[in-house]
């Protein structure tokens, strides 16, 4: 079974809009499943103290980080009634404007698929040790945290 | 006593190293490592982070410390 596998999350960069529409496409043979959710995060620009935020170069304790992803995934499966999941999040330099998190969940239904896409990203941005260090265009940096 | 330690983020950056091995006969718990360590690293009090122990949060920093313990000091988590 998919549940029991343990996977690899992290990518080097951003994660490509091609790898998410092929990741869908793979689901297709799937027609137990009727409904997916999908979360992506985008990293944004923010303007701080006059600086724009032109990329997050992100970093993470990856031993502890790739236990909490699997015991995360492990507890979604145990809530939730979920045919499968997927979860890619970015280490290293990703742009303003490209993506660092896809977290991909299918169900039958869609509030299993809904419920526990959003379980899912919160538990990843409250629990697992990924650090980002906000870039700024004239390469200052400042430290990102999770509000 | 013998111990690693890891530094994450903006914790590595304020020590100046990623990690480093640390040999003391005066930590017995948690909380003297975290002692001693805001002393060797004054900057260090500036910044809010948790300490793991082998790639677990500690809960109550009373704990013992074990010979060989891995431990790594984390700041605020900033993953998505």
């Amino acid at each position: 079974m998919e549940k029991k596998k343990p996977k690899k999350v992290f990518v080097q960069g951003a994660i490509s809009p091609e790898k998410i529409a092929t990741s869908i496409a793979h689901h297709q043979v799937k027609t137990n499943i009727g409904a997916h959710d999908i979360f992506l995060g985008q990293v944004r620009a923010d303007e701080i103290d006059g600086k724009m935020v032109k990329a997050i170069d992100y970093s993470a304790y990856e031993e502890m980080a790739e236990n909490k992803f699997h015991e995360i995934r492990e507890s979604a499966f145990e809530k939730y009634d979920l045919t499968c999941m997927h979860i890619y999040h970015s280490l290293g330099e990703v742009k303003a404007g490209e993506i660092c998190l896809f977290v991909f969940t299918s169900s039958k239904h869609r509030k299993m698929a809904m419920d526990a896409c959003r379980y899912l990203v919160e538990e990843i941005k409250a629990q697992v040790p990924v650090f980002g260090k906000e870039i700024f265009e004239d390469e200052s940096h400042q430290w990102k945290v999770n509000s | 006593m013998n111990i690693s330690i890891n530094y994450f983020g903006m914790i590595a950056e304020s020590t100046g190293k990623s990690s480093e091995k640390i040999e003391t006969a005066e930590i017995r718990t948690v909380n003297d490592l975290r002692k001693e360590l805001v002393n060797r690293y004054p900057n260090l009090s500036t910044y809010e982070f948790k300490i793991a122990i082998d790639a677990n949060l500690v809960e109550d920093e009373n704990e013992k410390l074990k010979p060989g313990a891995l431990v790594a000091l984390l700041p605020p988590f900033a993953g998505g």
